[in-house]
């Protein structure tokens, strides 16, 4: 089992609630808190999910795109084989990487060793912090069955979000990645994310050319 | 309130569902105006984590950023904790305010307006901005006697509530709704990336789920533009132009609706063509007052009568007079906008606008949706089926907030009237209460002798005009402090908040003697020509020495900007700590599918000696016996909730504020006798009610007599009486008549005002060129400056959240690379933005998602130094930029100062005409910098912050 | 990279120790060592392993956790290098007793100094390994940063013997114009690596290898909402090329440029002092060649935020005001 979540890029708007909504459930859960810096003067602070703002193309062929980036989960988790102390680690029943920060001695080893930039450093606890896929949410019997999933993926206007099994070919998250071409990032680097992403699809005018060439040859 | 006894006991205490030594309270967001419902999770008194009512209509359980971030308000230093007075000696606006008990400022307050009450309630002002609870407020003015009420919607988007109300009775946003349901093509005007937030989220993700197609016209590509499949890149205010452009190619395909016309709208109306005299441009009508059409066989008959089947072209006569369908004059307009035309207006290619306008066509005409629900209409005719078109528009500020805004919004609804989705399937839907008819039957009393001493005012103080008559005017002069619904801003619909401060400083029309602004930063960010404005909050009279506004009194929950301008602070408290409604009486939570609201409700408890507005206002309203509030010298409520329970528009109406739960027993809706326990009844439903209509009476509703029956049984509207669209607005041409000097009831005699009239009020749409758009102008500023919200802040209010301010706390000036290479300018550079009021600094970031002409930044991001509790050298003080510093409040080349810059026909701000010209800086930070002010809140130097629920303390 | 102080301090004095452990093995076999100088030798590598072993220990943030750090010695080098590195401190110890107060005169000494020197050079191997087999530290991710690491450590090492050995001595007369060719060999690599440094700066553009199929994109995210941040320390704004170029010369001038000039100069002159000054220069050059090693190391992530170097962001330092409440 690989739970993981889809991000469908042709609905993310990069409204940022997957990244607050993020913080503010974890801040105060197992994995917590999720800590800020100076936060009423030059303000900086510690986000598991942050949201990246991108262009592309050229005037007036542009197009804007928001990719949340937080941890991959990846198969090949490089961050896990590089801590020394095994507080780096990927559970065995479904794939979810996690910390143990009562083993962790704060090296920074593993956010060398993540290439996505996704782990951050809790000076004040002196360990390493990032996205646990909510698996305190997932596994708490005593919420509610609509919460026991990612507060991200809950959170989320556009249902740009899906959660679910990678390795189970009839999940929606499997279904997903395999009809709409879901990508993962930096491949080269060998991870293997299981956080995959989905192309834009846009959608053709109905309008047929000829139609349309010959009102503007007769018309206009 | 001074003595906390309720006339009635409402259960506060906080519903205990335990699940894991957690409670959950539901209560409705106010992180935005989006009113989500939201479930507040808490750990004895502290919040654990704050998230969506899955149930609730309007936001489905998603929440966005800054709701999420509600945490970080509830607990920011900015709050204010006790009431405030200007230091005694101190000038005003240097925000140096000592604590006073609650007793002395009340009676202050209580005491100016007992004065002002007894000489001439005129002299209290009392303006508010973000405010969700305008019935109230409203009221509560109405009640004490002054005609200078309003809410926040003169710099808002007055334009398109006028602009819809005056063509089908309902508009965008609270009032109406495109159906994306259904929709297969969608075309998006000039929203930025949150409005509404997370409904219209939700929406658009359905349609690109189904594959539907989706267009957005805006000068900026952003949000909800990041996903357009196309996006029509185009010059600001020029929209108007843009859908002339595109009914001229429908109408010429044939690709409009003409059943719908002829069925539901004014178009086949026939009007009177007697230039020079008082009938022309009216409607001809019955004697007893039915519009006339022509039917095919030349009989003229009234409208009803017609039944649809009335032409939509030819001249006909009558007893001399020339008579020809109102869809008539709409095509001479349009005739004129050519694709060409429109092309060398707004930058967008004719081929592209020719394409667009036969998109919408086509999928409008070609593939109607036909859904299997059966229907009668208002001439009796019993539908099988119900035919929708599936194309939706969307619109907000980006028309609005132009002084064109007005003429464009009305273009955009005669274009859907075109191509006939209003309130059908896949089009743009109503949401109840509307529709309503066109305009509205609510108008403000309109003789100065209305506003009495110590006598509530005529007639609700804000209403929709149909006539000249409606005007509120002494002669030329204006009744009210802003000017509205006077001869500048006739339909004022909405007030006009940004005249109030130059006019009251210049006394013009007359002086006041207390401001009170309510949840409006009207000190920065809220306002235009900012510098200026701050300096009129203190002008003095040169001979006495006094203030030009004596008494400014705020209502704010955190120490903004404009608490430094205050004599008196009053402290809210947040949204998580009060009771409150979202009414129908206001602006609801309605979905299409029918009427919902709901309330707010403590979470929390309250932080220091902080109270609801609305209960001081109740509390100053009892002091002062307004009638409405006290009885026989006894107050009819204590507090704002007693007001939600018991209040009724009329006494025994059975409509009040809230619409579920009526009824002794709780058991009625929409009409039913006040319900002490309806807050309990509503807590225990997760905060909302909401009916779903039966499909009979979903759609087509200015034309379904069962839902006419039913709107008119819950008094929804005065008859159950067909709605007709206004694809000519006969009102509008009352007032170009009145500008002509053809109207016999009040009119104008200053030419400039008759001008004005006669050219803005075109019955059919027109285009023209933004006020700020003159030779003058347009060569010295080539550039139009705009703004977008950003959609992780909501106004000034996120700045001094912990987390937002993460999100987004500087903003830079957006500008095309093409544009940039032309004027030499460099990525990261420091430039002079400079309009024709002034200039102002700003850091430049190139961006290829911004149309060459203009030039964009978020607004409200930046803050004064020592207000919000941050320290001084914030990115938001040092780093942000405001460019309110330098849009200009009054109307271009005008010496004589006589007009804002307004939109001449509703008195909208036009914010987004500001011209401007930029080039490199040799000042490499923000300026201007306004000088710090003493702080309220003291900016707490936290080093490292880990909020955590259990256990920590404020 | 953010460079980590510790961590500067640990590579360097681990090379330094490891480097004169080798040295003094060497120069003991052949016999020109006295007793006297072969314990400051001892001691100078006990007292450099030791600064980099407290070092290393202050880089770590969790102590009680200290406890399980070889936990992983299957799979982490850095549960490797802290054995290794152990080891090697420990045979040092060791060997500084056994010159202190046991018989040096022994093969059994002369073993253990070997034993050592190779503790000393596993360690550093290692330490170089941890570095190297980082695929997302683009710039480590290659052999030649385990050449440069350990050839650094051998000749920062062998020119701290000149503190002991006079340069005018006879013995440092042989053994100087090995170091002059091993300096070369030093700045050669060096230059190996660098230009594996700029290639994998050049590699993350936006154009490749994000995995994004709308590449070439640019960032929007404004000034102090855009990484790096500060709880990143593995991001850190790109160093501006004209600092990277003077880096470049400092370090050419202090590794190699003058040491050289220094072992010239003493040759012809025989100036006590320059024996002083030569490790200096060595010394100065390694630490100024580890800061450029961490600080320019590019990582993957950057790729979200490549166009940086334009508007750096304010973020990633630490914040200016340091204020002391702490709130929870
Ligand atoms: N997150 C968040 N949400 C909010 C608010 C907030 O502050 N923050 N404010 C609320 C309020 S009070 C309001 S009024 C609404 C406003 O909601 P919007 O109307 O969406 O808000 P604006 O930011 O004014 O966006 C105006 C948009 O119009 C574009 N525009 C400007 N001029 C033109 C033009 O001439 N033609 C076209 N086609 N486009 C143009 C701009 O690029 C921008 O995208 O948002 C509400 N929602
Ligand atoms: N340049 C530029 N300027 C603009 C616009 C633009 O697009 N561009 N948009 C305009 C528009 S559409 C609008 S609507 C205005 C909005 O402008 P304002 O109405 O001024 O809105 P805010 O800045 O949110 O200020 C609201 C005040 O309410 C306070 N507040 C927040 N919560 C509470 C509460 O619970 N109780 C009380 N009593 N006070 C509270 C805040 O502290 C703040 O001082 O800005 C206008 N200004
Ligand atoms: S919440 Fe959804 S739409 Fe918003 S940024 Fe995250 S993924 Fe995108
Ligand atoms: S910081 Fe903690 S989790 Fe990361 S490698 Fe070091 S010990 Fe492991
Ligand atoms: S994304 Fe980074 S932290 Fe997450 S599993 Fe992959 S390597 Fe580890
Ligand atoms: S899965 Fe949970 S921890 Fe991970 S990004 Fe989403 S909300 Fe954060
Ligand atoms: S959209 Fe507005 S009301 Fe809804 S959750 Fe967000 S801030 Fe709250
Ligand atoms: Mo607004």
């Amino acid at each position: 089992m690989q739970l993981t979540i889809i991000t469908d890029l042709n609905k993310c708007v990069g409204c940022k609630s997957c990244q607050m909504s993020c913080k503010e459930h974890n801040t105060s859960g197992a994995f917590g808190p999720v800590p800020d810096e100076t936060p009423y003067q030059d303000p900086d602070g510690m986000w598991w999910n942050r949201i990246i703002t991108m262009e592309s193309g050229e005037y007036p062929n542009t197009s804007v795109l928001y990719l949340p980036k937080a941890c991959m989960h990846c198969y090949d988790a490089p961050c896990v084989p590089v801590c020394p102390t095994g507080a780096s680690y990927k559970r065995a029943d479904n794939g979810v990487v996690l910390i143990d920060y009562d083993t962790c001695i704060g090296c920074q080893l593993c956010m060398w060793a993540c290439p996505y930039g996704v782990r951050e450093f809790d000076e004040e606890e002196g360990v390493v912090k990032k996205c646990t896929l909510c698996i305190d949410r997932l596994e708490d019997e005593s919420l509610p069955p609509q919460e026991r999933q990612p507060a991200c993926v809950q959170s989320c206007p556009t249902h740009a979000r899906t959660f679910g099994d990678l390795d189970d070919p009839n999940s929606e998250v499997s279904r997903l990645v395999q009809e709409r071409q879901g990508f993962g990032l930096l491949p080269e680097l060998g991870a293997r994310p299981s956080v995959h992403y989905l192309p834009r699809r846009p959608a053709p005018s109905p309008v047929e050319r000829e139609e349309l060439e010959e009102a503007l040859k007769e018309r206009y | 309130m001074a003595t906390e006894s309720k006339l009635l006991t409402i259960n506060e205490e906080i519903k205990d569902e335990a699940t894991n030594g957690l409670r959950r309270v539901h209560t409705t967001c106010y992180m935005c105006a989006c009113r989500c419902g939201i479930e507040v999770t808490l750990e004895g008194d502290r919040i654990r984590f704050l998230s969506g009512i899955p149930e609730n209509p309007v936001n489905k359980g998603v929440w966005c950023a800054k709701g999420g971030a509600g945490i970080m308000t509830e607990y920011s230093p900015a709050r204010l904790s006790q009431p405030l007075m200007r230091e005694p000696g101190a000038p005003r606006g240097e925000g140096r305010l000592v604590p006073v008990d609650w007793e002395t400022a009340l009676n202050t307050v209580t005491e100016w307006l007992r004065e002002i009450r007894k000489t001439d309630p005129r002299r209290l002002a009392y303006f508010t901005g973000r405010d969700q609870m305008q019935a109230f407020n409203g009221y509560w003015a109405r009640q004490f006697g002054t005609p200078n009420w309003a809410a926040h919607g003169g710099f808002c988007s007055v334009n398109m509530a006028a602009g819809g109300m005056y063509s089908i009775g309902g508009s965008f946003w609270e009032f109406g709704w495109p159906d994306l349901e259904h929709a297969r093509w969608f075309m998006m005007f000039g929203v930025a990336e949150d409005h509404p937030s997370n409904p219209l989220k939700l929406a658009i993700s359905g349609l690109k789920e189904r594959g539907g197609r989706f267009i957005v016209v805006n000068p900026v590509k952003s949000g909800y533009g990041a996903l357009a499949d196309e996006w029509v890149p185009i010059r600001p205010g020029t929209d108007g132009a843009l859908i002339l452009a595109f009914m001229h190619v429908l109408i010429r395909e044939g690709l409009i609706d003409r059943e719908y016309l002829r069925h539901w709208t004014n178009a086949p109306a026939l009007v009177m063509r007697a230039p020079g005299t008082p009938r022309d441009g009216l409607f001809w009508r019955s004697p007893a007052g039915d519009m006339m059409v022509a039917l095919a066989d030349g009989r003229l008959v009234p409208y009803m009568e017609a039944r649809g089947e009335g032409m939509l072209e030819g001249e006909y006569t009558h007893d001399g007079i020339r008579l020809e369908p109102a869809f008539q004059l709409l095509w001479q307009e349009v005739q004129q906008a050519t694709p060409a035309w429109a092309q060398e207006v707004t930058g967008v290619p004719k081929r592209t606008i020719v394409r667009l306008a036969m998109e919408m066509g086509t999928v409008a005409q070609r593939h109607p949706i036909v859904l299997p629900i059966e229907w009668v209409d208002a001439y009796g005719t019993q539908h099988s089926v119900t035919v929708g078109r599936p194309v939706a528009f969307h619109a907000m500020r980006g028309l609005a907030a132009h002084t064109n805004g007005f003429q464009t919004i009305r273009g955009l609804f005669d274009l859907m009237m075109l191509l006939g989705t209003i309130d059908v399937p896949g089009g743009f839907l109503y949401k109840s209460p509307y529709p309503k008819p066109v305009p509205p039957p609510v108008k403000p009393a309109p003789n100065p002798d209305d506003y009495q001493p110590n006598q509530p005012a005529k007639a609700p103080l804000l209403g929709y005009p149909t006539t000249p008559d409606d005007l509120l005017v002494d002669g030329d002069e204006p009744i009210r402090i802003d000017e509205s619904y006077s001869w500048k801003y006739p339909l004022a619909a909405h007030g006009t908040i940004q005249n109030v401060i130059y006019n009251a400083a210049s006394q013009k029309p007359y002086a006041i003697d207390t401001l009170m602004i309510y949840m409006a930063n009207i000190a920065w960010n809220s306002t235009w020509n900012t510098l200026t404005t701050r300096d009129l909050l203190t002008a003095r009279d040169e001979t006495t020495g006094e203030y030009k506004i004596p008494h400014v009194v705020v209502f704010d929950t955190f120490d903004s900007e404009t608490v430094a301008y205050a004599d008196v602070v009053f402290p809210d408290t947040t949204y998580l700590e009060r009771w409150d409604a979202t009414s129908l009486q206001d602006r609801p939570i309605s979905e299409p599918d029918g009427p919902a609201d709901s309330i707010r409700q403590p979470a929390v408890p309250r932080y220091a000696d902080t109270r609801p507005t609305a209960d001081v206002l109740i509390e100053l309203a009892n002091r002062l016996q307004l009638p409405g509030f006290v009885e026989h010298g006894k107050p009819r409520y204590r507090t704002y909730a007693d007001f939600i329970q018991l209040w009724e528009t009329e006494p025994g109406s059975g409509v009040g504020l809230l619409a579920g739960f009526r009824g002794k027993h709780g058991d009625q809706m929409l009409v039913g006798e006040p319900n002490p326990r309806q807050l309990e009844a509503y807590a225990a439903h997760k905060a909302f009610w909401q009916y779903r209509l039966p499909d009979n009476i979903r759609y087509y509703r200015m034309a379904n007599q069962g839902y006419l029956n039913w709107a008119h049984q819950v008094k929804f509207i005065g008859q159950p009486s067909m709605i007709v669209l206004h694809l000519y607005s006969e009102p509008l041409q009352t007032f170009r008549l009145a500008g002509q000097g053809l109207w016999p009831g009040k009119k104008p005699t200053n030419p400039e005002l008759k001008e004005r009239l006669v050219r803005y009020f075109s019955p059919v749409p027109i285009w023209y060129a933004p006020l700020e758009d003159r030779a003058e102008e347009r060569n010295a500023y080539p550039l139009r400056i705009i703004t977008q919200r950003p959609m992780t802040h909501y106004h000034s209010w996120g700045s001094h959240n912990a987390w937002l301010r993460q999100l987004l706390n500087e903003n830079p000036l957006f500008m095309n690379p093409q544009k940039a290479r032309e004027l030499g300018l460099r990525d990261g550079q420091w430039v002079w933005i400079e309009s024709r009021i002034g200039r102002m600094t700003g850091r430049l970031r190139l961006s290829d998602a911004v149309e060459p002409d203009t030039v964009w930044t978020w607004n409200a991001i930046a803050k004064g130094p020592g207000s919000w509790a941050l320290d001084s050298e914030s990115p938001e003080v040092t780093r942000a930029i405001l460019i309110n510093h330098i849009i200009p409040d009054r109307m271009a080349g005008r010496e004589g100062d006589e007009f804002f810059n307004n939109d001449p026909v509703t008195g909208q701000a036009g914010w987004y005409d500001t011209r401007v010209r930029i080039y490199p800086s040799e000042i490499h930070e923000v300026w201007p910098r306004v000088a710090p002010r003493q702080p309220v809140a003291q900016p707490r130097a936290v080093q490292h912050m880990a909020y955590r629920a259990k256990g920590g303390g404020r | 990279m953010r460079p980590a102080p510790q961590l500067l301090v640990l590579t360097v004095g681990q090379g330094i120790a490891a480097g004169l452990a080798v040295a003094l093995a060497a120069l003991w076999s052949m016999g020109v060592l006295t007793h006297r100088e072969a314990v400051w030798l001892v001691l100078l590598a006990l007292l450099t392993a030791a600064i980099g072993g407290v070092a290393s220990f202050f880089h770590m943030h969790h102590m009680a956790a200290a406890r399980y750090i070889l936990r992983r010695l299957k799979s982490s080098w850095l549960s490797r290098e802290a054995l290794t590195t152990g080891l090697f401190g420990g045979s040092l110890a060791i060997l500084a007793a056994w010159s202190l107060f046991g018989s040096t005169a022994s093969w059994a000494y002369v073993w253990w100094l070997w034993v050592t020197a190779a503790a000393g050079l596993l360690a550093m191997w290692v330490t170089a390994m941890l570095y190297a087999t980082i695929p997302a530290v683009l710039s480590w991710h290659t052999p030649v940063t385990v050449i440069s690491l350990l050839s650094l450590g051998l000749l920062s090492g062998a020119s701290w013997t000149g503190l002991v050995l006079p340069l005018g001595d006879h013995v440092f007369r042989v053994f100087s114009v090995a170091l002059m060719v091993f300096m070369l060999f030093v700045l050669g690599i060096k230059a190996l690596h660098w230009r594996h440094f700029g290639e994998s700066h050049g590699r993350l553009r936006a154009e490749t290898g994000t995995g994004l199929p709308f590449a070439p994109y640019r960032l929007q995210d404004t000034g102090t909402t855009k990484p790096p941040y500060r709880m990143q320390t593995q991001v850190w704004p790109a160093i501006p090329v004209p600092v990277r170029n003077l880096f470049y010369g400092l370090i050419v001038l202090f590794v190699g440029v003058g040491p050289l000039l220094c072992l010239l100069l003493a040759r012809l002159t025989g100036v006590e002092v320059l024996s002083v000054i030569f490790p200096g220069l060595v010394s100065v050059g390694v630490v100024l060649e580890r800061w450029l090693f961490f600080a320019d190391a590019t990582h993957s992530s950057r790729v979200f935020f490549v166009d940086e170097p334009r508007h750096p962001s304010r973020v990633a330092a630490a914040a200016k005001k340091r204020a002391p409440v702490s709130q929870a």
